[in-house]
């Protein structure tokens, strides 16, 4: 592919314009126009130099000569954008959750599949650093056979911690639009870091619960086995508190030799972490060298990575390296914790001196 | 005039009732035809934050009231963050409500034409009582926690939000009582928030809502000098009032002693310094330091 790819973003809000800058720091890549129904939201994608901007976004992929379509608006319009930008012939990168339903996701990937364009998925905790270098102890073989692993990510949801500054994002909190609660906005996660692990795996167990009466779970664990029999267990949550750059995810794995925990390679104070990363990205400028993207705020440098693989391997002809088939995967298995969660055969409450 | 405190044993629903009525023996509500709870439900965040009245008190007032034989419902101010059927349902109001068998109300804000100007100290403030409050023995149920805006977010501010067309002024708060006297006010601090929650496990009821707050502000150990609605109002040199109950100094010591969380949008000094270190070193700024004209 010659000259510079180019990539329009629909929805630029919160995760949409991290992505809009983060293609904008890339070498190689233009930004000719945005898609979005939100007027704010278009005025800053142009304040931030692209050149035209659309409420609409099929407007936008018959409008532009893009290569490639970044798709950053709420889960239930994955598969409706994301098929506009492929039958235009569009490689996609779509925000997880894929889709709302496997039935969904699949549709998407088959049409990907059938024009030839390569998909890319943002599972964004395969690219944290302390899980890429918790991923590199495990490839050695230093711990051995993994009989159970525990993978958690815990935070606010749609709200915020106090003070609030903001009003609550209405699509946030409707189940039509997300799909579900914190099981399909952050158990998808966990679900796609442990597969990657342990390959594919089984739910075998479900529970959902409510802090508030929300209209979704916002507490979840889920219990699941690889078939090289890894038992795990998911836990995920709306209900905890994030200031960024604190991030509350964990992964920990218990192999017969020995213990990996991402507790060991994450920061330990988040912000000293900050100060940290942006002090040596001043000495990198300093030096000629371009700045680690997004470094200070942690998760959002998983989201650059994440999208710069992607778009790598687009440049260079092959499957991005969390495709499609992870996307369709990661929701079904949201999908089986959830009918497993409404399973009616529910252990019996044991009491005192009946079990034998 | 005293206030009266009372410990809640633990946090199930029979401690709480035995707690809110041990509290309004001592301070009853007078004429009790019609009750109208107003708690502060603004967000919903979980009751255990203290940042909002916890639910079981609300429940506990009502079933107390009921059982004296009171008609009681619970009114919800509007709230700029998120529309109020889905905080109330949120935060469990709508399953308290079918419960009892009680009404929700929506408290909307009065027609301009029903609204009086109030001058307190200089300053005037514009409210109007909502017709679901006009004939209405109102008890105002805050919970006990610090407030960027107003120092602490107390009786006198959850019922200036009822009062108010929009977030309330500290004019405004001040002024609320002038508006709408309260037939009793109960601080819940079954759990407070002092930049962090906590356990606090006991009530705090009076009729009179500035004393009412001159106590919540001590136990919040913020100095009454800058609440300025509290100034506005009644001043700041007249001593506490009496507390029949556990006093002040044994309820303040189940209080956080941490500052309200900076209200300020994210942050200038932040903002500013996140985007000066991108310029520095070509980093790309998140959406939350942009600044205002980027959207």
């Amino acid at each position: 592919m010659g000259g510079d790819l180019a990539v329009g973003v629909v929805g630029v809000g919160n995760i949409g314009t991290v992505h809009l800058q983060s293609l904008r720091a890339m070498d190689g890549v233009a930004v000719p126009a945005v898609a979005d129904p939100v007027r704010t939201n278009r005025q800053r994608a142009r304040s931030l130099g692209v050149a035209r901007s659309y409420e609409d976004a099929e407007a936008m992929v018959r409008g532009e000569a893009l290569d490639a379509v970044v798709v950053a608006v709420p889960p239930s319009l994955h598969v409706e954008v994301g098929l506009h930008a492929i039958d235009r012939g569009c490689h996609v990168f779509v925000e997880k959750p894929f889709a709302t339903t496997p039935d969904a996701a699949r549709e998407l990937a088959s049409a990907a599949e059938r024009a030839g364009v390569a998909v890319g998925v943002d599972h964004t905790l395969r690219y944290l650093p302390e899980v890429v270098r918790l991923r590199a102890e495990y490839e050695t073989g230093r711990i051995g056979h993994v009989p159970l692993a525990v993978a958690s990510r815990v935070n606010n949801g749609p709200f915020e911690p106090p003070p609030v500054s903001r009003p609550v994002s209405g699509w946030q909190l409707d189940p039509d639009h997300t799909g579900g609660g914190a099981l399909m906005d952050l158990g998808v996660h966990l679900f796609d870091v442990l597969e990657s692990f342990f390959g594919p795996l089984t739910v075998r167990h479900a529970e959902l619960g409510r802090q508030l009466d929300l209209p979704y779970e916002d507490t979840a664990s889920v219990v699941v086995r690889a078939a090289s029999g890894t038992l795990a267990t998911l836990n995920c949550g709306f209900f905890q508190w994030e200031r960024p750059p604190a991030f509350n995810h964990t992964l920990r794995l218990d192999g017969v030799a020995g213990t990996l925990d991402t507790a060991d390679y994450a920061p330990k104070h988040f912000m000293r972490y900050a100060a940290g990363a942006a002090l040596e990205n001043v000495s990198r400028r300093a030096r000629g060298r371009e700045p680690d993207y997004y470094g200070p705020t942690y998760y959002y440098r998983a989201h650059f990575r994440a999208l710069a693989d992607f778009v790598e391997a687009v440049r260079a002809g092959r499957p991005p390296p969390v495709g499609a088939a992870e996307g369709v995967r990661s929701v079904e298995l949201v999908h089986e914790a959830y009918a497993a969660a409404e399973r009616t055969d529910r252990p019996r409450a044991v009491t005192a001196g009946e079990a034998r | 005039m005293s206030l009266a405190s009372e410990w809640v044993a633990d946090a199930s629903p029979g401690a709480v009732r035995a707690a809110v009525e041990a509290l309004l023996v001592r301070v009853p509500v007078a004429s009790a035809d019609h009750v109208v709870l107003v708690p502060d439900a603004h967000y919903p965040f979980h009751p255990s934050t203290g940042l909002v009245t916890n639910p079981a008190v609300v429940e506990a007032l009502a079933r107390t009231l009921l059982a004296e034989g009171a008609t009681v419902d619970v009114g919800f101010p509007p709230s700029p963050w998120l529309d109020v059927e889905r905080t109330r349902r949120f935060l469990g109001y709508v399953g308290l409500a079918d419960r009892l068998g009680l009404d929700l109300l929506d408290l909307v804000p009065a027609r301009e034409a029903d609204r009086r100007r109030f001058a307190v100290d200089g300053q005037v403030a514009t409210l109007g009582v909502p017709s679901a409050l006009v004939d209405a023995n109102v008890v105002v149920v805050p919970s006990l926690r610090t407030d960027p805006r107003q120092g602490v977010a107390g009786a006198l501010a959850t019922l200036a939000a009822a009062l108010a067309d929009g977030a309330p002024s500290p004019a405004q708060v001040a002024a609320a009582t002038s508006a709408l006297q309260p037939t009793l006010g109960v601080v819940d601090a079954t759990y407070s928030y002092a930049g962090e929650p906590r356990a606090s496990d006991f009530l705090l009821a009076g009729t009179d809502l500035r004393e009412l707050d001159r106590a919540a502000a001590v136990l919040l150990s913020t100095d009454t000098a800058a609440i300025p609605a509290l100034v506005r109002s009644t001043g700041t040199e007249r001593p506490l009032p009496s507390v029949d109950g556990p006093p002040l100094s044994a309820l303040a010591a189940t209080v956080a002693d941490g500052r309200a969380p900076d209200v300020s949008d994210p942050g200038w000094p932040m903002r500013a310094g996140y985007r000066l270190y991108a310029r520095l070193t070509g980093d790309v700024v998140p959406p939350q330091f942009l600044e205002a004209t980027d959207g």
